[in-house]
């Protein structure tokens, strides 16, 4: 399976020091050019720009999608984000980002949409980590905010609820 | 589209005052719009004139969560069953 990752996703995962662990999950992992612009580029010294950088060519993919432009239901999505989207529909990819409103319009463009918090409980179930709660605190203590239902789903999720 | 507001403020304030109070309603207004879902990041970044990055810093100092969406656990049992 292939994952396209949004730069909230790179951003929230190098934060919560997995993102490299995304390989042993996904066949191939992708990024759109946007990404790359705003994280390593406009991201010098920022979280996961480092970790983005060693991984492009390595074992993640930048490409541009060349399907034509999707008319969005949602107006307020911005070229960038049309980029983003496009390059997941395009690749049959799993798309990873937390922004609602690309989740709300992925959903409608029928592409299979998941999180960072649900990118970390894949993780576990995986085996690839033991446990999703220290990744989880470890996101929050670097400003990567989880909503509180969120966070105790996802505990509830993984048999990690006290 | 635009959304003007009058809003009454108390009188002889200083203009750096009342320009204060005209970006915080504009913030409030976007981060609302992007609380609801109704803009992405991205948007929201434009129209405050931000960075990517400036902006998810000013969702931290706010404590917005950028992770809010509820649970997908039919998504991930999905993906799941269809990794090696």
């Amino acid at each position: 399976m292939i994952a396209v990752l949004d730069s909230n996703a790179v951003i929230g995962l190098a934060k919560g020091e997995c993102l490299e662990l995304l390989r042993g999950v996904f066949r191939k992992v992708l990024i759109p050019t946007v990404v790359r612009r705003e994280v390593i580029e406009e991201g010098v010294g920022r979280p996961g720009s480092r970790e983005l950088r060693a991984a492009l060519g390595e074992w993640i993919e930048e490409r541009t999608p060349t399907n034509k432009r999707i008319n969005p239901s949602v107006p307020a999505t911005s070229p960038e984000d049309q980029e983003v989207l496009r390059l997941a529909a395009e690749c049959g990819a799993v798309l990873v980002t937390d922004d609602s409103a690309l989740r709300s319009e992925a959903a409608r463009l029928e592409i299979l949409t998941i999180g960072t918090v649900e990118a970390v409980i894949l993780l576990k179930q995986k085996e690839v980590i033991p446990a999703v709660k220290p990744v989880l605190d470890l996101m929050q203590a670097r400003a990567h905010h989880i909503a509180p239902t969120l966070y105790e789903q996802a505990l509830l999720a993984a048999g990690e609820a006290p | 589209m635009r959304l003007d507001l009058t809003i009454e403020l108390p009188e002889n304030l200083q203009e750096d005052q009342r320009q204060a109070a005209a970006k915080a309603a504009q913030e409030a207004a976007i981060l609302t719009l992007f609380r609801n879902g109704a803009i992405s990041s991205r948007v929201a970044a434009q129209v405050l004139g931000l960075s990517y990055y400036a902006f998810l810093d000013r969702l931290a100092e706010l404590r917005v969560p950028v992770a809010r969406e509820p649970l997908a656990a039919s998504v991930v049992e999905a993906i799941r069953q269809q990794t090696p």
